[in-house]
Order: structure tokens, then sequence, then C-alpha cells
């Protein structure tokens, strides 16, 4: 039997009974064992209680209860996520208290809607470190060339979307933590608006920065995850007043009388390289074809949007952590207490500097929003580097083009756009192409990037090896 | 690496430690020599939220 790989998939194979949870809980159970050894995706396992919960949503579809498209469907958490059955521990031996034996709001999200949450997925330290070899929890590599980091922070997400040890993920990004390992990994990933959805039970890095989002192998899949998430929660008070809705109705497959805006200095100052940008050409096309005007427009303020957001995260995080750092600096990984310290330089001011020039570009970015419907961009200038290549020059580039997204909180998507050539790996590693949209239009951004998928294969590409 | 480069990172470094030790962060000497250096980026993008262009962002 050839298992489904996206969540739609897998829906219309359980209603229509070719497919039980069971048996696709098992075969991902399975995937885990004979890849995470690898792979280093998944940081908690949940077997016992996966395989409860999968039997518990065939004996209500049998009886005619049905919680939706997620119901029955395998789903990894990022370890920064609180869930009542499985330890949280943020990949940190200096973790936080409060996370233990509660569920988030995610987690409490997908439950409700039938999913069965199979692991803890592997994450970068507090969201915000590099792999550490002297922490004791293994990190994140890239399906594509194991050699490879899958991409911080939710790179256990990615990895195990992209190596089918679930068929949905939830993830965070500050600065691009959703959308850069979806890009290193060749999956879906959404950043959606702020305050969409609830981050009750998340480990916080930044206050005004941290969003909560799917990962999928498609824009579909992940606006079926982002219905079920999203909505008010009186436990994060940016949700409130915020309503859920059906993102899958806006996904028409076309994208005519939509206007995409490109800023080509965007990518020049970013360095990206021509085979990048020849990807990025052709995907423009693809748009186009699908009924996309593209506009030549010219992003206002990125240096001032780009350092302010830096600046707010940088302090927001060490207002988190500073006494924990104070108490237990030796307990963090190197390379996460050298960033989180670096917020203890930034003054008060400074940061309500930060503040006021971010209020000030999402004026300027709406009225950017008024031309186009969406802004179209690569996702990361550079493709997954090597383990032993990760420092400062690679996590200073990879937020380049993300970041100014979760500063002004409009909401970013990920979709592989192609394969880059790379010395040394055959069939070369995935590019993904971002798509943003105005604060509130997140069905807008997952239909672009949905119409995009329509016409394209690279968001169906697996290694061999993965292949089930 | 120029006198006044020399001189102005040993000023970086001492202002480092003095926070460091302001705050109770036990950072060692090669975490606080490396912290001065990202002392240096940080203020680089505060400078940039000093700027002409940047006060004309400001309500």
């Amino acid at each position: 039997m050839k298992l489904p790989s996206s969540i739609g998939e897998a829906a219309a194979q359980l209603r229509s009974a070719r497919l039980s949870s069971t048996e696709l809980v098992s075969a991902c159970i399975e995937q885990i064992d004979r890849h995470e050894e690898a792979l280093g995706a998944v940081v908690g396992r949940c077997d016992d209680t996966a395989m409860a919960a999968a039997a518990l949503a065939d004996r209500e579809l049998a009886s005619g209860v049905d919680r939706g498209p997620l119901h029955g469907i395998p789903i990894g958490v990022k370890d920064v996520l609180a869930t009542a059955d499985a330890p949280t521990t943020a990949q940190s031996l200096a973790m936080l208290p409060g996370y233990q034996g509660i569920d988030s709001a995610a987690a409490e999200r997908l439950r409700a809607s039938g999913a069965v949450i199979v692991a803890k997925a592997a994450c970068s330290e507090f969201a915000c470190g590099t792999p550490d070899a002297n922490l004791p929890f293994r990190f994140p590599r890239n399906p594509w060339d194991p050699d490879r980091w899958a991409g911080g922070s939710s790179g256990g997400s990615a990895s195990g979307l992209q190596a089918g040890f679930f068929l949905g993920a939830i993830g965070t990004d500050t600065g691009g933590s959703i959308r850069a390992p979806a890009a290193f990994c060749g999956v879906t990933g959404l950043k959606p608006t702020f305050g969409a959805v609830s981050r009750f039970g998340c480990v916080p890095l930044s206050y005004s920065m941290d969003h909560v989002g799917p990962m999928a192998r498609t824009a579909a899949d992940c606006a079926l995850l982002l219905s079920a998430l999203a909505g008010s929660d009186a436990r994060d008070e940016m949700t409130i007043g915020r309503g859920g809705s059906d993102h899958s109705a806006a996904l028409t497959g076309s994208l005519a009388g939509v206007r995409v805006g490109v800023d080509a200095a965007l990518h020049s100052r970013a360095g990206v390289s021509a085979g990048m940008l020849r990807l990025f050409e052709d995907s423009l096309a693809v748009l186009q074809s699908a009924g996309a005007e593209i506009v030549e427009i010219d992003l206002p303020f990125t240096a001032e949007l780009y350092a302010a957001t830096r600046v707010v995260i940088a302090s927001e995080a060490f207002e988190v952590h500073r006494q924990n750092l104070r108490d237990r600096w030796q307990e963090y990984g190197r390379s996460t207490r050298l960033s989180l310290a670096k917020g203890a330089f930034i003054g008060g001011p400074d940061y309500v500097r930060a503040s006021r020039i971010l209020a000030g570009c999402r004026d300027r970015y709406a009225a950017v929003f008024a031309e186009v419907d969406c802004v179209a961009s690569i996702t990361c200038p550079i493709v997954a580097c090597r383990l032993d290549e990760i420092g400062t020059s690679v996590t200073s580039t990879a937020p380049l083009l993300t970041s100014q997204w979760n500063g002004l909180g409009f909401p970013a998507v990920s979709v592989p756009m192609g394969m880059h050539d790379v010395p040394g790996v055959d069939g070369g590693l995935p590019v993904g192409l971002q798509l943003a949209g105005m604060a509130g239009e997140d069905a807008l951004v997952l239909r672009a990037a949905d119409a995009f998928q329509r016409r394209t294969e690279w968001h169906t590409m697996t290694p061999s090896r993965f292949r089930r | 690496m120029s006198a006044d480069d020399a001189s102005r990172t040993a000023v970086d470094r001492l202002l480092m430690q003095c926070r460091l030790d302001e705050l109770g962060l036990p950072a060692d000497d090669a975490e606080t020599a490396e912290l001065a250096g990202a002392y240096r980026s940080v203020g680089a993008q505060i400078a940039i939220l000093y700027s002409t262009a940047a006060t004309g962002l400001l309500r």
C-alpha cells in the first residue's frame, strides 16, 4: 500500500476506509524507527499515546464522528510547545519552568481537531541557538544530505516532514524559524499574521515577534492546519478578538487579479547567487501562468526595518532569559548564551526607538500592500550549510529576507521552488520561494502558494531513501 | 589592526566586562571578547535606528 504524502490525500483515504489512522500512525512510527538515528529530527516520542489516539480516531470515524480534515492525521510538534504527554525541553539543560504536564494552545487545538501528536520535533536551543555537540541533544540533519543542517530553529519539524515522520508539523518563527528550515528541507511553512495563533504554552523567545505556525508538504495542508490552529485565546492577549476562519476556501488555483510585487534590489543586497535568481525568475513565470501580474516595486526602509526587528528580538530574548542566564550560564549552549547575552547591551531608549520605527514601517508597508497583494522573494539567500560550517556568517545571513515580516507581523509562506546545484550533493539542495502579504491576508498568501504548487512538483520531491 | 582600532576594541571589551559583571553574567574571557565583537554589530544596527532616514518613520 502506498502511503499518502499529504494531509489532504490522507484525509480522503481515511474517509473512504482505504486507510485507518492506526495504519497511518504506525507507518510514521516505523519511519521514525528506521531513519531517526540518521536524522535527529525527533527529541521526544509519543508512540503509546499516539497509537491510542489513532485507535480512538478510527472508532470515531467508524461511528460517524468526524472532527474535520485533521482527524486521525499524525503531527509533529516543535519541542518549544508544551504537550501534556511528553516532556518539553526546548533542547536545553537550562529549561524554563512552567511547561511540563500541560498542553500548549496549539496542542489543545490539534487534539480537538482529532489530530494525533506522534513526536516532539527537535529544534535549536530555546529556538535561537545553533547545533552544539556539547549538549546532550541531537540536532536535526537535512534529509537531502545528513551532513548538512536542517536549519533553525524549527529544523526537526522540517526534517521530519520531509522524511515522512509525520504529515504535518507545528513550528515557531521569530525571525524566519519556520520558513528557513522549510526552504532548506524542501517543505512548506507559514508564519501567520501576528496574533493569529495563540502562543500559550510556547516557550517564549521574543514577546512581540514569536509566531506559532503550520508546516507541511503543501500550502493546502498548511491551510488546513492554520484553520485548526487560529483563533482567539484569552491566555495570549495578542489573539483576543481574532476569529478563526476556513483558510482552504480561498485556494482556487487561480491568481487572476493578484498583483505580486518584486523588489530586485532585495536579492542583490542579500548576495543571492545567480543560480537562485534563475530559479526565482522561473517561479515568477509560474505565478504569471496562474494569472498573477508581476509588478516591480521598491520596498521602503528595508535597512531600518531589519535593524529594528533585530534590536527588538535581541532585547526581548534577553528579558526572557536574564535571570536564568545569571543562574545557569554554563547550562546553556555556548552559542545560545552568547546570542541571548547580546540583548544585555541594548538600552531601554534604543528598544523604544526600535519599536517606534517598526510602527512607522507598518504604515509604510501597508501603503505597499495597497499597490500589490503579495511580495515575492527568495526565502533564504543560502542553501543548507554543512554542520561544520555553521557560524556567525550563516546565522546572520539566513534571516536576511525573512525577519522583516516578523517585525511587521505580516504573514509569509515559504514553498519549495527548485533545487540549487551544490558540489558533492547529487541533485542539489532545495531553495524556497517566499510569498508575503498584508496583515490578516494569510488566506491570500496561501492561495498564491497553492496556485504555485498546482503548477510545479518541487513540493513532491523526496530523497529516495525516505520514499514509502 | 590600527592603533585606534586596537584601542577601541580594548575599550569595548572593558565596557562589556563592566556590563556583564553588573548583570552577574559569568562569561569567561573568550566569551567577553566575542560579545565585544557582537556589541559592535548591535551598535551598527542601533545607529541605523537614529539615522536621518529612520527619523522620517517616527509618528
